[in-house]
């Protein structure tokens, strides 16, 4: 068999015996030496690699400004993640950061970190976060900006967070508003999500004594989606852990996926009782902190970003979004993805994240 | 190529996983994990009412006063944004400036113009807007019609 013939090395089984044997016991070895370093804990993958200030903390929360030497974009963006995860899923790791895209295109980024709620949280609320924080921040950003005003940006309950402020504060320096995987019709949310309610299990017995629902059951209820997703992740470990690459990537997404915080109580009991029992944004009859919110109240320019692969927050639980607020120009960019892989991975990088900056960039304007 | 064993086991996943997802979401284990949760929770609380029992017999404190401390904490600091909402909201009151006053001659004896009083307003005003005048709203509500851009990720 001429050079030409044989089958490319990699994937394929080489026919030589001799050749095969050296690349298994190559491969096992090298399995071997990266089972070794991650069961000991060496050579981990770190995540949250951009460098990045302090601006100031404000109980748990935090907010954070990263370094960029070339801003050639304003207004700065600022990135609103979930409640009841980490926030570095942002900014996971070189290379597979939605920070580090938006930096290398020019934005000056902050983002806010919740940081870990627990019993001083407890009585959190969602005025907490769209009254208060978001509010002070975007403020905070805007007068270091020297009123430039602020891009939002919110990812999944993030999403909620920052969709119910910018309602609530029409007169707030908001320039553009961004929405990734915001759950607003929540009929079309998955069941397991919504086990907790009238119908189904007391409220008040998800949370604990702290008084907030502590991360294992944040974590149980992403598992009762997807039962046996645990176990593909550990069987698709043992099956690539000879790459060193797949290593890197695996421990960084499980460093995310297995490491949720706990829910501040005051909000589940009103994400409860508002989004799951009463349906309250998708049918406009939210009342926050004595006053009613209405999406048409926003007027900025506005994108819808959904993953029609996502099955934490389907489609069709985000899709009314765009037409519920008032913006006349409001957009809808649907993604080939699941809820992680929208922001994630090599597609993320690649096709999404050039698409989603370069919408904010059309709505920002160049420095001199 | 993957190894026989993931083969097996990806068939086996794909045959089981969608089963349990629908068993999982189904009214019978919600109805199983309520009652389990009701029995966790009641033997918790047992648990630790035996454990606070025995700490305060030493003196000690118990996770719950722990907790209710942290809590008393977080009252704290909910009242204490509270305060500082109703300073900055006290402060765009008394920074705002006066309605413009029409240029124009008045004589010695007119009396002079009474700031008007500002009415509280229904949506939250910034410091940098506070004098400016919310945007009328859409009178028309076509917002369940309006057409909105698709955008195409390449």
């Amino acid at each position: 068999m001429s050079p030409a013939e044989r089958p490319a090395t990699g994937t394929q089984t080489p026919t030589d015996p001799i050749s095969f044997m050296v690349e298994q016991t190559t491969r096992s070895m090298q399995a071997g030496w990266n089972l070794t370093k991650h069961m000991l804990g060496v050579d981990k993958a770190k995540t949250s690699q951009s460098p990045r200030d302090e601006v100031y903390r404000d109980g748990k929360a935090t907010l954070w400004h990263y370094r960029c030497d070339n801003v050639t974009l304003g207004p700065p963006v600022l990135l609103t993640p979930s409640l009841v995860s980490r926030a570095f899923i942002l900014d996971l790791q070189p290379g597979n950061s939605l920070v580090e895209h938006l930096i290398g295109r020019g934005f000056d980024v902050y983002m806010i970190d919740w940081g870990e709620p627990d019993e001083a949280d407890a009585a959190n609320t969602l005025e907490t976060y769209t009254h208060d924080m978001l509010p002070r921040a975007v403020r905070t950003i805007d007068e270091l900006h020297n009123g430039s005003g602020v891009t939002l940006f919110g990812y999944c309950f993030g999403g909620i967070l920052t969709l119910l402020y910018a309602a609530s504060h029409p007169h707030d320096p908001i320039v553009n508003l961004v929405q990734l995987a915001t759950p607003v019709d929540f009929t079309h949310m998955p069941s397991a999500m919504m086990i907790a309610g009238s119908n189904g299990i007391d409220p008040e017995h998800v949370i604990d004594q702290t008084g907030n629902v502590p991360a294992s059951a944040v974590r149980g209820s992403f598992t009762l989606l997807t039962p046996t997703a645990d176990l593909a992740t550990i069987a698709g470990f043992f099956e690539k852990v000879h790459d060193d690459r797949f290593l890197g990537n695996y421990q960084a997404m499980t460093s995310w996926t297995r490491d949720h915080v706990p829910f501040p109580g005051g909000v589940f009991r009103q994400t409860v009782d508002l989004f799951q029992e009463r349906n309250a944004i998708a049918t406009n009859a939210l009342v926050l902190d004595g006053e009613p919110i209405d999406l048409n109240d926003i007027t900025v320019p506005f994108l819808n970003i959904l993953g029609e692969k996502d099955h934490i927050v389907p489609a069709a639980s985000t899709e009314p979004l765009a037409a519920l607020v008032g913006s006349a120009d409001a957009s809808e960019l649907r993604l080939e993805a699941g809820h992680v892989g929208m922001i994630i991975g090599s597609g993320a990088t690649k096709r999404h994240m050039p698409v989603i900056s370069d919408w904010i960039a059309d709505r920002s304007r160049k420095l001199a | 190529m993957k190894p026989l064993w993931k083969q097996v086991f990806d068939r086996v996943e794909q045959t089981t996983g969608p089963a349990l997802a629908d068993f999982t979401a189904s009214n019978h284990f919600a109805e199983i994990l309520k009652v389990g949760l009701k029995i966790s929770n009641d033997m918790t609380k047992q648990t630790e009412a035996l454990s606070r029992q025995w700490l305060h017999a030493w003196n000690l404190p118990a996770a719950g006063d722990v907790a209710y401390l942290k809590n008393q904490i977080g009252s704290l600091e909910t009242e204490v944004r509270a305060l500082r909402r109703t300073i900055e909201q006290a402060e765009i009151t008394t920074t705002a400036p006066a309605p413009a006053i029409p240029l124009r001659t008045v004589s010695a004896k007119a009396k002079p113009t009474k700031p008007s009083s500002r009415k509280p307003q229904s949506k939250r005003t910034p410091k940098t807007t506070a004098t400016t005048a919310k945007p009328a709203k859409k009178s028309t509500p076509t917002k369940k019609s309006k057409p909105t851009k698709a955008v195409k990720a390449s």
